[in-house]
């Protein structure tokens, strides 16, 4: 059995484009003024790191129209979503190889109000 | 990676989602809509108008309240810029509760009628409490199966009417709760 930490994938694990694969994890896609307000990026740094996870095949991107309103779309392929739950699963068994490994904290940040 | 650089990605991981699940699920306004749908029917029965009126309350409200957090969930999906999954946890749970309601109304007999549903719309409620991760809807659906157990052992003169007092009440305070935490 490998360490988690080798099984952590360096295209998911930036901190930026995990944020995008957990908003993506909720959503069945979300415009690209969205993401980039709730991960508090700008423009071009969005576009570049959606760029990476495209070339890796990690999400969709589409163009198109609501109303008169232009969207970018971004959707989590399945592959992207699969990827997600595996970086999750490395760093949970991270955590678990220090007795006490903050299991608690993380379990109250699954609800609402729970740790920040 | 230390285990506590791991910690605390998981926590901004989860931090992100469940800011997105609750930016798509404005769960306080089904609350607030459905909480003042089921306190008029109450009071509906209350005023005893009849049962037509009763039938046509019932019908055209409950229409209207599940067009109104159609529309609601429709416009913040739009105006956020996000889509909701065609069928999530959520919207599983509320299908189950529909047509549990309407197993025990159908089912129910005597008093068990006017409770049995609420404890059905008790349990839908701790459930979707459970999906969305959402304390105070938790507390809606505990305190909704104490009005059902109130009612099943006070045994009231219009049972149903006073079950669904209590329901709609309870829902509308999980709402106006929710709103202002939101």
């Amino acid at each position: 059995m490998t360490h988690p930490a080798l099984r952590l994938d360096d295209t998911v694990h930036q901190r930026v484009r995990l944020g995008i694969l957990a908003v993506l994890s909720e959503a069945s896609r979300a415009d690209f003024g969205y993401l980039r307000d709730a991960l508090e990026l700008t423009d071009g740094n969005l576009s570049r790191h959606i760029a990476v996870l495209e070339d890796a095949g990690l999400v969709k991107v589409e163009k198109g129209y609501a109303g008169k309103r232009p969207r970018t779309w971004v959707q989590a392929t399945r592959a992207g979503r699969a990827a997600l739950k595996a970086e999750l699963a490395a760093l949970q068994e991270l955590m678990a190889r220090v007795e006490g490994g903050g299991g608690a904290k993380v379990r109250a940040a699954r609800w609402e109000g729970g740790a920040r | 990676m230390e285990p506590s650089e791991a910690e605390r990605t998981i926590l901004d991981v989860e931090r992100v989602r469940r800011s997105t699940r609750h930016a798509l699920n404005p769960i306080w306004y089904p609350n607030i809509a459905f909480g003042l749908f089921f306190a008029g029917t109450a009071a509906v029965a209350f005023l005893g108008l009849g049962d037509t009126p009763a039938l046509v309350y019932w019908v055209l409200g409950g229409l209207l309240t599940i067009g109104l957090v159609v529309r609601y969930y429709a416009r913040v999906e739009s105006e956020l810029g996000v889509i909701s999954p065609t069928i999530d946890a959520s919207t599983l749970v509320l299908l189950a509760l529909i047509a549990g309601v309407v197993a025990a109304n159908v089912l129910a007999e005597g008093d068990a009628s006017a409770y049995a549903p609420t404890y059905v719309g008790a349990a839908g409620t701790v459930a979707m409490g459970l999906v969305l991760r959402d304390r105070v809807e938790l507390a809606a659906g505990v305190a909704i199966a104490l009005v059902a157990t109130a009612v099943a052992l006070l045994s009231p003169e219009m049972p149903g009417a006073w079950a669904n007092l209590g329901l709609g009440l309870s829902l509308l305070v999980a709402g106006l709760v929710g709103r202002d935490g939101a």
